[in-house]
């Protein structure tokens, strides 16, 4: 969407943003001051498939300055300190948490803080001495994090290996109870022991994460990797570009039977899609000089061929309820052998068509770009008719069991990232092994990334990053809030009412 | 060993079927609960899987339970069969055992305890782990778990005779501890009945030696209990249950888990 004079005014006199808030406002307007067809090159067909809302771009800008995600390898400090910011190599925990936290403060993103803030437990377990006083300092480092980082796309990585660092990162994320970090633990049931993946499954339970991430999943996809923002997996040392969404509940209304969708709109609005990719990379790595200027690539934090892109889905759902009703079925996404078909075949059309393209500086991908299940936004009114990713519809979902097999198969589409949430009852807190066996599970059944959560406390999983449910509140009736991740919660709750997700208590997992 | 095909000819009365529970033993596990109990307590929160028969109760063939075990994974790591008490089934339970645990998965029996030993003997075999009641001691329990005329479970005078097998059950967990087929013992802890010391002794008496086995105490709450205003008026205080977890504690029962 194009921006004026007008969006910075409002902007700059809004009673609900704080001064960082409406800087970062102010950047994203100015990179949407310029039309993508003169600066990019967009076609007409281009653009006017973004204005009827088929392809989103999540107005990431259009005089893109930087990469989207940026996941930089943070052992070159650890190993080597930092030249540009005049810092050696840490030698004790003090200097390692500093030197991290004033690195965080210069790795940009579309939100302009960083969404990857490193493989923690293994960064910081060499210097962990001292089980109390790290403890202490760990904690401190954690809660400077959530204040300093005010937004909750910013994700810490630990495991797969258990280590006493990360035992204290993660007792710390439970007594703070912070939306920020966000925290994935890599988990392979080889390498993770049992006690740790319990620890984790009980701060995932209490406090929304960490979530699980398939490690050997992973792995054989990307080779070393990272989860940032929400869920992505992306290259180490490189990162995302952009990330592009095909609204597939907004294409389908488009389309006059499943046949259509499959074979001519979908394919269509997708080349389209990954077309505006390749114009958005040649001008972030030709014309911005990011890779040229910023110390993370000169000290090899970052390497520029270690780069993909993601392109993305939401509205699987809402696609499928579609043709389910044009073909006469009274069934929904979810419940439906013949919804599971429908969306199998738009799925594997688009993997064909996203297969044959040849993408634009994306070595490290086979010169791919990775499909995405995206978590949803907020952006447009076309957004409620676009449930995040392929997830099933809230208030449609199956019971427990049936609801694991039912997505688990739509996982492998999704090498830069997808995940299903489960809300569960208390008696799950006193039963981990029991949670790290529906993870096992999940997992043997080629789940990607799998999250819990209590459905009673505050800091809640919107779709792929946390807020406080009292925040959000604050946020409704107009007051200032810290997070911009606040905003986001409260439109996608307006959207998809994520708040209310099937609880699986007895009576669920019981299918009565 | 039987082959499939002769599950198919073996027919169970089925109570329910839990995909997923994780209060039945280690682990996520599948919980099939039988019809019929061969004793009558009046606390029972499922009362209605105690007679024979029941409206809600189906009878189907091992295979049709195998089939259902199978949908459940690769979620879980094994099935419990609870009831009414599983053992009363004893002989059909052999081969679905036999079968479930070539699927890789542990069997449980979730079992009060009042069988005969050497007769379920084939049935222990393929057994991994018991979940293992015990009632009480006394005389007590004749009202408490053996007044099988009282079929409403409502406050009852009646004269009760004491079976025979009455002691029967801390004996079997004695057999059952050193072949470590026991995960679990349990104490529902209700006031009026017996004395909870005395049976904390007993119980401690023969598990003291085996630290692995968890000792779960449970307060008695009388929610699904057939006389439920009865039920909750011999609620032992959270004090008294705490207190009584405190002294199983300083004989010997360290790894207690306790239920409010």
């Amino acid at each position: 969407m194009l921006a004026n004079k007008e969006d910075l005014y409002n902007i700059i006199t809004s009673d609900t943003l704080t001064y960082h808030q409406k800087l970062m406002s102010l950047g994203n307007a100015a990179e949407r001051l310029f039309n993508p067809m003169e600066l990019l090159g967009y076609t007409q067909e281009e653009w006017d498939y973004i204005n009827n809302q088929m392809i989103c771009d999540l107005n990431e800008g259009y005089a893109i300055y930087r990469p989207r995600y940026i996941i930089p390898d943070y052992s070159v400090y650890m190993k080597n300190g930092c030249k540009f910011l005049d810092l050696p190599a840490p030698k004790d925990l003090d200097e390692a948490l500093d030197g991290l936290l004033i690195l965080y403060s210069h790795v940009p993103s579309i939100t302009t803080y960083p969404v990857f803030i490193g493989h923690l437990d293994m960064l910081l377990d060499p210097f962990v001495k001292d089980e109390q006083q790290d403890y202490i300092k760990i904690k401190r480092f954690l809660n400077h994090i959530d204040k300093m980082i005010p937004d909750s796309f910013c994700h810490a990585n630990v495991g797969p290996k258990d280590t006493l660092a990360g035992r204290l990162i993660l007792k710390a994320v439970i007594e703070l109870q912070n939306p920020t970090p966000n925290m994935s633990i890599k988990y392979n049931k080889e390498t993770t022991s049992r006690e740790f993946a319990e620890l984790a499954a009980k701060a995932c339970l209490l406090v929304s994460k960490p979530s699980f991430a398939n490690d050997e999943y992973y792995k054989s996809d990307l080779g070393d990797y990272a989860l940032a923002s929400c869920y992505n997996a992306l290259p180490l040392a490189g990162g995302a570009y952009t990330l592009t969404r095909l609204r597939l509940g907004t294409i389908a209304k488009g389309a006059s039977s499943t046949e259509d969708m499959v074979n001519h709109l979908l394919p269509k609005v997708a080349k389209l899609a990954l077309s505006t990719m390749d114009k958005r990379h040649r001008f972030l790595v030709e014309k911005s000089n990011y890779f040229k200027t910023d110390f993370l690539t000169k000290e090899g934090f970052l390497k520029r061929d270690n780069f993909t892109s993601m392109i993305a889905i939401v509205g699987l759902a809402d696609a499928v309820n579609h043709f389910l009703a044009l073909e006469g079925i009274s069934e929904t996404f979810g419940s439906s052998t013949r919804g599971d078909e429908i969306a199998t075949m738009i799925m594997e059309k688009l993997k064909e068509v996203n297969d044959n393209h040849e993408g634009v500086y994306v070595e490290r991908t086979k010169n791919r770009y990775l499909l995405h299940a995206q978590v949803g936004a907020g952006l447009h009114e076309e957004d409620k008719n676009n449930t995040p990713a392929h997830r099933v519809k809230v208030g449609q979902e199956p019971m427990l069991l049936d609801h694991l097999k039912q997505s688990a198969p739509f996982h492998k589409y999704f090498p830069s990232g997808t995940g299903d949430l489960f809300a569960f009852d208390q008696t799950y807190v006193d039963h981990l092994d029991a949670v790290v066996d529906i993870i096992d599970g999940a997992f043997a059944l080629g789940y990607r990334y799998i999250t819990t959560y209590l459905k009673n406390t505050d800091l809640i999983r919107v779709t792929g990053y946390l807020v406080k449910k009292s925040e959000v509140e604050k946020y409704r009736k107009g007051e200032v809030v810290l997070r911009d991740t606040t905003w986001y919660g409260s439109q996608t709750d307006d959207n998809a009412q994520v708040f209310d997700r099937s609880l699986r208590d007895e009576a669920n997992v019981a299918g009565k | 060993m039987l082959p499939e095909s002769k599950l198919e000819e073996i027919y169970v009365k089925l109570h329910r079927i839990i995909p997923f529970s994780n209060v039945e033993g280690q682990g996520n596990r599948c919980s099939i609960f039988l019809q019929g109990c061969n004793i009558n307590c009046l606390y029972c929160h499922n009362p209605e899987t105690i007679p024979a028969d029941d409206e809600h109760a189906k009878v189907v063939s091992l295979a049709y339970i195998l089939n259902e075990i199978k949908k459940s994974m690769p979620f879980i790591r094994g099935i419990t069969v609870s009831g009414g008490e599983p053992t009363l089934h004893y002989k059909k339970l052999v081969p679905l055992f036999i079968e479930v645990r070539k699927l890789g998965l542990t069997c449980y029996l979730d079992s009060n305890g009042f069988f005969d030993f050497e007769k379920i003997k084939e049935l222990i075999e393929v057994t991994d782990k018991f979940l293992f009641d015990i009632k009480g001691v006394g005389r007590g329990l004749e009202h408490l778990c053996f007044d099988l005329k009282n079929v409403k479970g409502e406050e009852s005078k009646n004269e009760v005779e004491k079976p025979s097998y009455m002691s029967q059950n801390i004996e079997n967990l004695g057999k059952l501890l050193p072949l470590g087929k026991i995960e679990e013992v349990r104490l529902v802890h209700i006031k009026g009945f017996y004395d909870a010391y005395k049976t904390v002794d007993a119980i401690a008496c023969v598990v003291k030696d085996y630290p692995e086995v968890l000792f779960k105490l449970i307060r008695v709450h009388g929610k699904g209990a057939r006389d439920e205003a009865f039920i909750t008026s011999k609620m032992p205080s959270v004090q008294e249950h705490e207190a009584l977890a405190e002294y199983a504690k300083g004989i010997g029962l360290q790894h207690i888990v306790v239920i409010n």
